[in-house]
C-alpha cells in the first residue's frame, strides 16, 4: 500500500483497530434489531398481504376462544375474491343461526392452504366453503416465499405427510428457515414499514387498517375498472387471461394446486368437516373468453371431488358486469348479491352438507 | 465467489490471517496464489487450468521474446502471444455471436449454407477479458522493452490471478503490480483499515443501490413495450446509477481487499458523472480499461499523430472495439460507435473553440463560469443516459421503442405492473446516490475521507455503512454486472 500523506499520525494498533469494528459491529446490530422489532414486525403483523397469512393462521384459535356452541361455525377459504365476495356480517343477518368467518388470503392457492389443516381440525367447524376459481385447480405455481416464509417452521412441521410430500423443495427450505433466518429476512419490509409509518400508501388501494385480522369483513378493493378497460384489456391480449382461460397443464388432476385441493378436501372430509365447493362468479366478460370445454374440465374436476359430504355449486355465470371492480373481484353490490345469496343457501335446512352436522 | 456474501468475508479472514503469519515472500506468495486459483474455482475448477495455462504459455514467450536478438524474432513472438490470447478471447467469448452474425448475414444475401444457426457449446470463463488484456500489456510491454520479464513462474501467475482483481478488474498493469511483489507483502492495522473502509463503502454501493435498483430496471428493460415515457426515464436513471453503484462498488471491494493484504490497484473511476464533457467522461469511467484502449490501442494505430481524418477513425475503432469488447452483442458495439462519435464530435468542438480558450474572448470567459460547468455536467450526463440505454437494452427493436420514450415524452400512462411502493423506493435510491455521489465528488471521495477520518467519526461512519447494508441489502442480490464481461 502507497503511503497515504493524509493518514493520521498515530499509529494504529491491532487491538485498537479490532475494538473499533467489534464496536461499529454491535452498534449495527443493535439498530438492525430495533427496526426490526419497534418498525418492521408491526407492519408485518397489521400492514401487510404476508401479515393477512399470520392473522389467519392464528384466527384459528381465535375462533375456538369466542366459539358459540348454539350457532353453527362456517369458515370461508379463498383468496381475494372471497375477501372481496364475502361480508360475514351480512351473512350472518340473513342467518342468524351461523358464525362466518372470511379466512381468505390475497393470491391463495390451496396449495399455501395445506398449512392450516392441522389447525382447522382443531376448530372442526361445521362447514368449510372453499371459493374456487381457474388458479386454484389449474395453476402449478408455488405460493409467493412471503407467504410460505411468514409462518414459523413449527406451522409446517404439524402438516400431515401427505401434505408435506406435496411441498416442492423450495418451498420446504423456505419453510423450514430458522428463527434467526426469517429475523434476517424480515428486512424486505423495511421500506414499506417506513412508508406505512408515515402513512405513505402502497398501492392504489392499500390495506386497511386492522385488514390482518379481521375474519368478517376484510375488503380492500375500493376503485372500480370501466367494463371499456375490462375489455380493452382483455382485447389486448387476444381474450388469453391465464390462468382462466388457458394454463401449462390440461387437466386439474396434473397441477399441484389441483392435486392439494383434493388433498385438503379428503383430509377435511376424513375428520368429518362437511366442505363446499364454490366455484366464483367471473365478470361476463372473462366468461365470454373463457371455452366451454374448459369451464367443463373445471366442473368436471369438482363433480370428481363431490361426496355426500362434499358439495359443489357453481356461481361462474352467477352475476352481471355491474357486480365487479374488475374482471374476477366483486364489488360492494356484489358482494351484498353474493353473499344474500351463499346466506340463503347456507340458512336452507336442506343444504346438502350443513343439514348433515349437528349443532352441539 | 462473490465479494458480498458471507462465504467471501470468511474466505478473505483466513486468507489475511494465512498472509499475515506465513514467513518468507515465496511463502506468502504462493498461499496467495494457491488461494486466489481457489477463489476462481469457486465458478468452475475447470476452467482455472485455462488461466494457469495462459498465464504458463506467456510467462515463457515473454522470457524468449527478451532473450531474443533480433526484431524480428521478438516480432513473431509478439505475434505467437497475441494469437493464442486473442484466439482464446474470440474462442470463448465471440466466437458464437459470429457464427449467428454469419448465419443472419447469409440469410440476408440469400444463401443457405447453414439451415439453422450453428452455435458452439462453450461457457464465457469469468474475467476472461480482464485477465486476456492483463497478460497481453505484459507482453507487448515486454515486447517495448519498457519491462523486464519475471523469472518466477508462482510470481507471475500471482500477477495473473490476484483474487481481489480477477474477475472484474481493475486492469493491472505489470509495471504497477509486479514490483509490488519484489517483498513481501507486510500486513498492518492501518492497511487493513483502509481496506475494510473501501470494502465497506463499495459493500454500500453494490448491495444497498446497485441491488436495491436492479429490480425496477429489470422490471422496464424485460418488457418495455408495457411502459411509457416516465417509467422509461425513472428506469434508465436508476439503471445509470446502478451500474455505476455495481462496478465501482465492485472495483471499492477490490481495492480493499488487495489493500487489506498489503496492495496497490489502481484507481478506475473518479467519479464519471461529474463529468463536463464525454472526453472527461471516459478520464472517469473505467480508467483502466480506457488508459489501457490507449496505451495499447489508439496510441499503436496513431493516434492522433496521423493528421485530423485518421484520428477520428482511430477514435471509432478504439471505441467499438471497446464496445465490442463489453460483449459479444451488435447492442455494445452499437453503443461504442455512440461513444466513438461523441468523442469525435467534442474534438470537433475542441478545434473549434480552443482559441478562445484563454478567457481573452467573451466565450472564453463564460467556460470559466459556474452555470457553463453545470450546463456541461447537465448535457454530458443526458448524453451518458442515452449511452446506457444502448448499453442495457435487450436488442434492437426494445432499443429504438426506448430510445423513443426516452427523447419524445409521453407521460405516466402505461406502468403495468409498477407498485406505487417500487417506484418510490427507486426515487428514493437515486435521491439518495445523488446526495452521496455529490457528497463524494465535494469531499474528493467518501472512503478516503472516511478511512482518514478521527476514531469516533470512522466508527460512526463504519457504523452507519454496516447498518445500511444490514437493512437495505434486498434478499436476492444479482451477479456483478461486470462479470459478464
Amino acid at each position: 500500500m502507497k503511503d497515504d500523506p493524509a493518514a493520521p499520525a498515530k499509529p494504529l494498533t491491532w487491538p485498537v483497530f479490532l475494538a473499533q469494528v467489534a464496536i461499529a459491529c454491535a452498534v449495527a446490530f443493535s439498530l438492525y434489531a430495533a427496526t426490526i422489532i419497534w418498525l418492521v414486525t408491526p407492519y408485518v403483523n397489521e400492514g401487510s398481504d404476508a401479515g393477512r397469512v399470520v392473522g389467519v393462521y392464528e384466527g384459528y384459535d381465535r375462533v375456538l376462544t369466542g366459539m358459540d356452541p348454539s350457532r353453527r361455525t362456517v369458515l370461508f377459504w379463498g383468496s381475494s375474491m372471497i375477501r372481496e365476495g364475502i361480508d360475514c356480517r351480512l351473512l350472518e343477518m340473513h342467518a342468524p343461526q351461523i358464525a362466518a368467518y372470511n379466512f381468505s388470503v390475497s393470491g391463495d392457492i390451496p396449495y399455501r392452504r395445506l398449512v392450516e389443516l392441522p389447525r382447522v381440525r382443531r376448530v372442526h367447524p361445521n362447514c368449510v366453503v372453499i371459493g374456487v376459481s381457474y388458479p386454484e385447480v389449474f395453476e402449478s405455481r408455488a405460493p409467493f416465499e412471503d407467504q410460505v416464509a411468514i409462518l414459523p417452521a413449527s406451522a409446517y412441521a404439524a402438516m400431515s405427510a401427505d401434505a408435506r410430500a406435496l411441498l416442492e423443495p423450495r418451498v420446504t427450505a423456505i419453510a423450514q428457515r430458522s428463527a434467526w433466518e426469517r429475523f434476517w429476512w424480515k428486512r424486505k419490509y423495511t421500506f414499506p414499514a417506513l412508508c406505512w409509518k408515515l402513512g405513505l400508501p402502497d398501492r392504489s388501494n392499500p390495506v386497511p387498517p386492522g385488514y390482518t385480522e379481521n375474519l368478517k369483513s376484510p375488503f380492500v378493493y375500493t376503485q372500480s375498472l370501466p367494463a371499456t378497460d375490462l375489455k380493452k384489456y382483455l382485447d389486448s391480449r387476444a381474450g388469453c387471461y391465464p390462468p382462466y382461460t388457458e394454463s401449462e397443464v390440461a387437466q386439474p388432476a396434473q397441477s399441484r394446486s389441483g392435486r392439494s385441493l383434493k388433498l385438503i378436501v379428503s383430509e377435511l372430509e376424513a375428520e368429518g368437516i362437511p366442505v363446499e365447493l364454490m366455484n366464483m362468479p367471473l365478470h361476463p366478460l372473462l366468461n365470454a373468453a373463457i371455452a366451454t370445454p374448459r369451464h367443463e374440465a373445471l366442473r368436471d374436476y369438482l363433480d370428481s371431488l363431490a361426496s355426500p359430504a362434499v358439495h359443489v355449486c357453481d356461481y361462474q355465470d352467477a352475476l352481471p358486469a355491474g357486480c365487479f371492480t374488475d374482471l374476477v373481484h366483486l364489488n360492494k353490490e356484489g358482494r351484498a348479491v353474493f353473499t344474500g345469496l351463499i346466506g340463503r343457501q347456507l340458512d336452507n335446512a336442506s343444504h346438502p352438507v350443513l343439514s348433515r352436522s349437528s349443532v352441539e | 465467489m462473490s465479494f458480498n456474501t458471507s462465504q467471501y468475508l470468511i474466505f478473505f479472514v483466513f486468507v489475511v490471517l494465512g498472509a499475515r503469519f506465513l514467513p518468507g515472500r515465496r511463502l506468502q506468495q504462493f498461499f496467495l496464489t494457491a488461494a486466489s486459483l481457489y477463489f476462481y474455482a469457486e465458478w468452475n475448477s475447470y476452467l482455472v487450468l485455462l488461466i494457469v495455462a495462459s498465464a504458463v504459455f506467456d510467462f515463457f514467450i515473454a522470457q524468449r521474446m527478451y532473450d531474443s536478438g533480433s526484431a524480428g524474432s521478438r516480432r513473431s513472438w509478439l505475434i505467437l502471444s497475441l494469437s493464442g490470447n486473442l484466439g482464446l478471447l474470440f474462442f470463448f467469448k465471440y466466437s458464437n455471436f459470429f457464427l449467428t452474425s454469419l448465419f443472419t448475414t447469409q440469410q440476408w444475401i440469400g444463401l443457405h449454407i447453414f439451415a439453422t444457426a450453428p452455435h458452439l457449446n462453450v461457457i464465457l470463463p469469468v474475467g476472461i477479458s480482464f485477465y486476456t488484456f492483463q497478460t497481453l500489456s505484459y507482453t507487448v510491454d515486454v515486447y517495448r522493452r519498457k519491462l523486464e520479464p519475471v523469472r518466477e513462474l508462482p510470481r507471475f501467475l500471482l500477477f495473473i490471478s490476484f483474487f481481489p482483481q480477477l474477475v472484474a478488474g481493475p486492469i493491472v498493469r505489470a509495471s504497477d503490480f509486479l514490483p509490488q511483489l519484489a517483498n513481501r507483502a507486510v500486513i498492518l492495522p492501518r492497511n487493513v483499515q483502509i481496506g475494510f473502509t473501501l470494502f465497506l463503502v463499495g459493500l454500500v454501493k453494490k448491495a444497498v443501490f446497485a441491488d436495491g435498483l436492479a429490480p425496477f430496471v429489470e422490471k422496464v428493460y424485460g418488457q418495455p413495450h408495457l411502459y411509457s415515457s416516465v417509467p422509461v426515464i425513472i428506469a434508465t436513471v436508476a439503471y445509470t446509477a446502478q451500474i455505476y453503484c455495481d462496478f465501482s462498488g465492485y472495483t471499492d471491494m477490490a481495492i480493499g481487499s488487495a489493500a487489506a493484504l498489503g496492495f496497490w490497484l489502481p484507481k478506475n473511476f473518479a467519479h464519471p458523472y461529474f463529468s463536463a464533457n464525454i472526453t472527461e467522461f471516459w478520464q472517469r469511467w473505467h480508467i483502466s480499461l480506457s488508459t489501457w484502449l490507449r496505451d495499447y490501442l489508439y496510441i499503436p494505430l496513431g493516434g492522433n499523430r496521423k493528421g485530423v481524418a485518421r484520428t477520428y477513425v482511430n477514435l471509432m475503432i478504439v471505441m467499438l472495439l471497446g464496445g465490442l469488447w463489453h460483449g459479444a452483442k451488435w447492442t455494445f458495439v452499437v453503443w461504442g460507435a455512440y461513444q466513438g462519435i461523441l468523442l469525435a464530435l467534442h474534438r470537433l468542438y475542441l478545434n473549434a473553440v480552443t482559441p478562445a480558450e484563454d478567457g481573452s474572448s467573451k466565450f472564453g470567459k463564460l467556460r470559466q463560469t459556474w452555470p457553463y460547468r453545470v450546463t456541461s455536467v447537465g448535457v454530458t450526463l443526458y448524453l451518458v443516459l442515452v449511452g446506457w440505454i444502448f448499453f442495457r437494452a435487450e436488442n434492437f427493436g426494445d432499443l429504438q421503442y426506448l430510445l423513443h420514450k426516452f427523447v419524445v415524452f409521453d407521460g405516466f400512462h402505461r406502468a403495468y405492473g409498477i407498485y406505487l411502493r417500487e417506484a418510490l423506493l427507486t426515487m428514493v435510491l437515486i435521491g439518495g446516490f445523488a446526495v452521496l455521489h455529490f457528497t463524494s465528488f465535494r469531499l474528493g471521495g467518501l472512503a478516503n475521507r472516511l478511512a482518514n477520518a478521527n476514531r469516533f467519526a470512522w466508527c460512526c461512519g463504519v457504523t452507519a455503512g454496516l447498518f445500511a447494508v444490514m437493512i437495505l441489502t434486498p434478499s436476492r442480490s444479482p451477479v456483478f454486472i461486470y462479470f459478464q464481461f
